[in-house]
């Protein structure tokens, strides 16, 4: 008699993998019985890798390689070399992308040293550039803003990257070509421009221009725009091709290359310089960190469906296990099912996502009018965010797999249905990562920039609260005693079929808890933005200031501007003291307040620490000014001001004492040693009144009655008031006018502070609650299938049909509030402290929130954002439970019950 | 001849102290080759613990349990679930079969688990699926066969390869009488043909297709019915 | 049991002597009742008395054949039209001796319950394992296919089913024994 236990290894055991064989049998055809079950597993996965797959060819698409852009950058030139202007030497990447500054300094690389440098046998193109868009007029009264470009085109249209597309090549100083942007509004051939400096010039045609140059530009011999004293800035080499050993010697001497050459053949790496990393590491992390919540979150929604299609096929598990499966085999067929699903939606996303992005880029490019490379299909990544989204269904289906390997044979197969113990140990460490989670996110307020921590900490935290859900069902379920019944039906089946209604409420859990966190980060952040949001002005209204400061603007001149732009708008010149900012490093002049008694050295102790000079001075003069900021003050406190500077005394807007010394001061430019020099001019002393403005930092820092200032001399137009409630429009018809005076003016329009805070806040409740209602609603249809003996009892028992859309309601209602209250917790603590963080860096002060002064902490707890999550939500979810399920009659119930 | 399942005082206890039940006390039997026992008793008198000992789905809290010689305290769970492969196949009153498999696939499940290959595990279930004269249902569904076909399923599964203990619970317990009658013949004809089965039934007229009867109560053993007419005349 | 109306049934299909019809009843009954030939003489002496049968001829063994007369004729065919009475059972010993065992001191009921219960699942083998045979040698051939078979494997489920039935009688007496023992019932 053959003992059957010791049979010769080799004719039963093949070499590894016994077993999957039927297991992925069993899945498939489990799945296939399960449609509506594994189509929602199945959307789970697709869509993200649909998503992510299509975004990352788009970018790829989108993203122009260096040899792709070679056409539009360069034409037919061999290389384009950037003279930088801080001279030294550069260190580059081949294909000129990437660069940093290398040892030494030297001179500016100029047109002499670049031939030198170069084979003999190239041709130079050399591009002089304007640093700010010019304002040109067209015609009559049309105002063109563009930037403008100085080359000689007449050798070299046709070639290189300023290719002719219509017309003719410019060929004096009184012909321009337009680029295509601005023929197309209109700037054709024959087109008459007028220079700021007065000069026009006749539009000859339409250019091709690379990208870097802008999107309106006008190109000419430099003398035509305007740029005949401008340094050459950039140079195009034709005729001869630029090595990396050409490319290595430019860099020495302070040029940056681009080289067809280089491009198309990249040198070995070792001769290629190490060039100092930017800070990309935070950026990697934190879409380390958006991907696993990701997967978490996925993981959590698909979780459940697992665990329900394992408890479906209990009695087929314990009858694989009675016909000899280990508990092995029982995890490889739920596994399997995770393999199938996931592979499948892996492979299906994939090609949905590259056959979004082929079918989206068309009207992408159009819409974004933007020059994009080839169609292009990372393989590498596409493979890459096919394997996470398989391995996410596999990781979905290892703890339901899990699970169904530990059932109980005997009690599935005599049909018994087991509570599962509250097993310590998840507990445990549900409450330890949650501690340290909420400790190290509290710490991490001692780091310099504690955002990545936060977020980093935020992650036990919420793996925290996903593991402490079994236990708050188990508590639940344990106090539900003198509940009504769907509510005490809803908590005792939630605690009992915890394997799969804990993963739902984790999943609510983790959603909620990113959303509250969010929301209350960007909350305290918006309101903070609000709180110490300070005016520069009179909200509505043009602040009008000319280039480099207001002693050289020609004001009559920028008034009539403005006067022709807004005809009608009330135009005010705003009087204070100058103070120029010098281009070439010069001398300053300094207006300070000073306190009584305050030591005569080059910077005095004055009364305020902090205002805005946004009307063209910090000090202000006359009544007129007074009535400029007006608007700004604290409610009843203009007549005091105006009081005051009848009475000749300086009105500080803030804090003062009764007298104050106002210094007008000379500083010189620091020389080399760093020690900066000053003298003093005039000084003052005068009392003060104190006048509150409504925002946290002031527009100025005083208003001087119009004697005082007379005494300290230097008194001037420092801006131009224009209008009130202005429009974008208007703005910009200004702007234009303005500009053509004076090309460097600037335009301000005061609008107030912005409130992007409340579209943010809805935007998250309207993407939590997708996923929580997706979630809930998924967990509580799983539930309603597998209570259908219990229905069928009800039923027996008399129920009326309505019971079941009652109990279907409480169900998804209870899952969201449970999964909600406790995503407030796991939430709450990254969230304020993030709060702490960003409000408190905005200010740019750092330390110990303790050590902080308490207005500047704004923390604010997003109440709407609450009420969302915690009441509108788990009564929608119930609402559409409730609704959508059906109430079968009770016949159909007991028959699919048997 | 050796003994295809041998129970030794096997006794089996849920629970300690005063709450302890006691669902097999002692429990002596032999099983031979070529020998069906019946095992009766009211509910709850130990017959489905005693099968579930004899397969190792169950461990007895003392004495021994032998398959084909091997004591089954010795096994760790791989080791039972290998036993159960190789050894013991098991008929429950319905739901025999894995809803997602065919009937082939079904019988060949044992071997394949235990790495046989593919066409030679389905070779054997085909063998098997002729012995119950079920060669024609090899590629249906377990929904798509009668209650008497899925139990004849079974016993082909049970008995597949080389197993030889086969045990059974209520096998007929929802089937009509005529094809209940029908069951039992072929568990009988596959004993004839050398395997050994364990019975578990409460209706007599089922128990007596059995060699023996053992009556079980309160987890005791207190009887034993043997026919004086033999089965092979 | 009436032989002498089974005996009248079988001469209905043709005349037969004494050792043919014992051998004919038993086959038909699947040997459930043996006969002994001197209980088929008996009764056929009887039976000649009442007019029901009369001698045939002799055959060239000397067995001497019985053949129905029409009194016979129209007894039978009153049999058959009558059914078997149920009203007034023949006296069970079993139910007796159960009867006395609960009411007789020093007796355990239980173990007179199941000694009868082996005894009577015994018995339920031994019809299962001949009807068994009958069928088997039914579809190998080596039996007649005839309605007689069939006719001996009824009567073998006749006897099949009745001691079920007391099986399962003996069964439910032992359920209601504990259950009076013990008043809850709580028996596992």
């Amino acid at each position: 008699m053959t003992v059957l236990l010791e049979r010769p290894a080799d004719t039963r055991r093949r070499a590894g993998g016994t077993g999957w064989r039927p297991a992925l049998r069993i899945a498939r055809r489990e799945l296939l019985r399960a449609r509506a079950r594994t189509l929602v597993v199945l959307l789970m996965v697709l869509l993200p890798v649909t998503g992510v797959v299509a975004l990352d060819t788009l970018l790829r698409t989108a993203d122009v390689s260096a040899v792709e852009s070679l056409p539009v950058e360069l034409g037919d030139a061999d290389a384009r070399i950037d003279l930088l202007p801080y001279g030294g030497a550069v260190l580059q990447s081949p294909d000129g992308r990437e660069m940093g500054t290398g040892p030494g300094s030297g001179p500016m690389l100029d047109e002499r040293a670049l031939r030198a440098a170069l084979p003999p046998a190239s041709r130079l193109l050399l591009v002089r550039e304007s640093v700010l868009p010019r304002a040109f007029r067209a015609g009559a009264d049309r105002v063109v803003r563009a930037g403008a470009v100085g080359a000689d085109l007449r050798e070299a249209a046709g070639r290189g990257p300023f290719r002719l597309r219509s017309g003719r090549a410019p060929a004096g100083e009184d012909e321009v070509a337009v680029s295509p942007e601005l023929a197309e509004r209109g700037l054709r051939a024959g087109t008459t421009l007028t220079l700021p400096d007065g000069r026009s010039a006749q539009v000859t045609g339409t250019v091709s221009v690379p990208p870097l140059f802008g999107d309106a530009v006008v190109v000419g011999q430099p003398e035509a725009v305007g740029l005949k004293d401008a340094p050459v800035s950039r140079a195009y080499v034709s005729g001869a091709e630029v090595s990396w050993t050409d490319v290595r010697e430019l860099n020495a001497r302070g040029g940056l290359v681009l080289s067809r050459a280089v491009v198309l053949d990249p040198p070995p790496e070792e001769q290629v310089p190490e060039l100092p990393v930017g800070s990309s590491v935070s950026t990697a992390a934190l879409i380390g960190l958006i991907v696993v919540m990701a997967v978490l979150e996925v993981v959590l929604l698909a979780g459940p469906a697992f665990a329900v299609g394992a408890r479906r096929s209990r009695r087929a598990l314990a009858l694989l296990a009675a016909t000899g499966g280990e508990p092995r085999h029982v995890r490889r067929v739920v596994l399997a099912q995770g393999l199938l699903v996931g592979g499948s939606a892996a492979v299906l996303g994939a090609v949905l996502g590259i056959a979004v992005a082929a079918g989206a880029r068309g009207p992408l490019t159009r819409w974004a009018d933007a020059q994009w490379g080839p169609f292009e299909v990372s393989v590498r990544d596409v493979v890459l965010l096919a394997l996470l989204g398989a391995g996410t269904a596999v990781l979905a289906a290892l703890l339901p797999a899990h699970l169904a390997a530990r059932e109980p044979v005997v009690a599935s197969l005599r049909g018994r249905r087991p509570s599962p113990a509250a097993t310590a140990l998840p507990t445990t460490l549900g409450l330890v990562l949650f501690g340290l989670g909420a400790v190290t996110c509290l710490a991490s307020l001692r780091a310099g920039s504690p955002e990545l921590l936060i977020a980093f900490s935020a992650l036990p935290t919420v793996v925290g609260a996903v593991l402490l859900a079994p236990v708050v069902l188990h508590l639940l379920g344990r106090r539900a005693g003198r509940l009504p019944l769907p509510l005490r039906y809803t908590l005792r089946d939630a605690d009992r079929q915890r394997p799969r209604t804990a993963p739902a409420v984790a999943a609510v859990a983790a959603t909620v808890a990113a959303a509250f966190a969010l929301g209350t980060a960007t909350g305290s952040d918006a309101e903070q933005e609000r709180a110490t949001y300070s005016r520069t002005g009179p909200v509505g209204a043009a602040v009008v200031t000319g280039w480099p400061g207001p002693t050289t603007t020609d004001w009559p001149a920028l008034e009539a501007a403005a006067r022709r732009a807004l005809p009608g708008e009330p135009v005010r010149r705003v009087a204070g003291l100058a103070s120029d900012v010098p281009s070439d490093g010069g001398t300053v002049e300094q207006v300070q307040l000073c306190l009584p008694d305050a030591p005569r050295r080059d910077l005095c102790e004055g009364p305020m620490t902090s205002y805005n000079s946004g009307l063209g001075s910090s000090t202000l003069v006359g009544e007129g000014a007074l009535e400029a900021v007006a608007p700004l003050l604290a409610p009843g406190a203009l007549p005091t001001a105006r009081q005051a500077l009848r009475t000749g005394a300086v009105v500080v807007l803030g804090p003062t004492p009764a007298t104050l010394d106002v210094r007008r001061v000379r500083v010189e430019a620091p020389d080399e040693g760093g020690a900066a020099s000053s003298e003093q001019v005039a000084e003052v002393s005068a009392p003060a009144v104190p006048v509150q403005v409504r925002d946290a930092t002031a527009p100025a820092q005083a208003v001087l009655p119009d004697a005082l200032g007379a005494r300290l001399g230097g008194v001037g137009t420092v801006s131009l008031l224009v209008g009130d409630g202005l429009s974008v429009q208007e703005e910009r018809r200004l702007l234009d006018q303005v500009s053509l005076v004076d090309s460097g003016a600037s335009v301000f329009v005061e609008r107030g502070a912005r409130d992007d805070a409340g579209l943010a806040l809805l935007l998250l409740v309207l993407a939590a609650g997708a996923l929580v209602l997706a979630g809930t609603l998924a967990a509580t249809s799983l539930a309603l299938v597998e209570a259908q003996p219990d229905f069928a009892v009800l039923a027996q028992v008399g129920a009326r049909p309505r019971t079941r859309r009652v109990v279907a309601g409480t169900y998804a209602a209870v899952l969201a509030l449970v999964g909600g209250l406790l995503g407030v917790a796991a939430g709450s603590v990254p969230g304020l402290t993030a709060a702490v963080a960003l409000t408190r860096t905005g200010l740019g002060v750092s330390g110990p929130p303790g050590e902080l002064p308490s207005p500047w902490t704004h923390v604010e707890v997003p109440w709407l954002l609450l009420v969302g999550l915690l009441g509108v939500l788990p009564v929608l979810a119930g609402a559409l439970a409730a609704l959508t399920v059906r109430s079968t009659p009770a016949s159909a119930a007991v028959r699919r019950a048997v | 001849m050796t003994a295809v399942l041998e129970l030794r005082a096997a006794t089996r206890t849920h629970g300690t102290g005063p709450t302890a039940v006691h669902a097999l006390r002692g429990v002596d039997l032999v099983v031979r080759p070529g020998e069906l026992v019946a095992v009766m008793g009211p509910s709850g008198s130990g017959k489905s613990s005693l099968l579930m000992l004899a397969g190792g789905l169950d461990a007895s809290t003392s004495g021994e349990v032998l398959v084909e010689g091997v004591p089954l305290s010795g096994l760790d769970p791989a080791g039972l679930a290998s036993l159960r492969r190789r050894a013991v196949g098991y008929v429950f009153q319905e739901l025999n079969l894995l809803p997602a498999l065919t009937a082939a696939e079904n019988v060949a499940l044992p071997l394949e688990l235990d790495g046989v290959p593919g066409r030679a595990a389905r070779e054997l279930a085909l063998r098997a699926l002729d012995e119950v004269e079920l060669a024609p249902a090899a590629r249906r569904f377990p929904d798509e066969l009668s209650g008497g076909e899925q139990q004849r399923v079974a016993i082909a599964r049970a008995l597949v390869g080389d197993r030889r203990l086969l045990l059974a619970d209520e096998p007929t317990g929802a089937l009509d009488s005529v094809t209940g009658e029908a069951v039992l013949e072929l568990l009988r004809a596959r004993v004839d043909a050398g395997a050994a089965a364990v019975l578990v039934t409460h209706e007599a007229r089922h128990a007596a297709w059995a060699d023996r009867v053992v009556f079980l109560r309160d987890g005791r053993l207190v009887d034993e019915a043997r026919s004086a007419v033999g089965w092979t005349a | 049991m009436s032989v002498k109306h089974a005996l009248l049934a079988l001469l209905c299909e043709g005349p037969r002597y004494g050792y043919e019809l014992k051998a004919a009843f038993e086959a038909r009954t699947g040997d459930a009742w043996p006969l002994n030939v001197g209980q088929v003489y008996t009764t056929l002496a009887r039976l000649e008395r009442d007019g029901h049968v009369e001698r045939d001829s002799e055959d060239v063994d000397g067995h001497v054949h019985y053949r129905l007369t029409d009194a016979g004729r129209r007894e039978t065919r009153a049999w058959w039209d009558s059914e078997v009475t149920r009203e007034a059972p023949p006296r069970d010993e079993l139910a007796i001796k159960l009867a006395l065992a609960l009411t007789v001191p020093g007796v355990d009921v239980r173990d007179v319950l199941q000694r009868q219960r082996t005894a009577t699942v015994r018995a339920l083998q031994t019809h299962t394992r001949r009807r068994a045979r009958l069928t088997s040698a039914q579809r190998d051939g080596t039996a007649p296919a005839g309605a007689g078979t069939t006719a001996a494997v009824l009567v073998l489920e006749s006897l099949i089913f009745a001691a079920e039935a007391e099986v399962r009688w003996l069964d439910h007496c032992e359920a209601r024994l504990l259950r009076t023992a013990d008043p809850n019932g709580a028996r596992p």
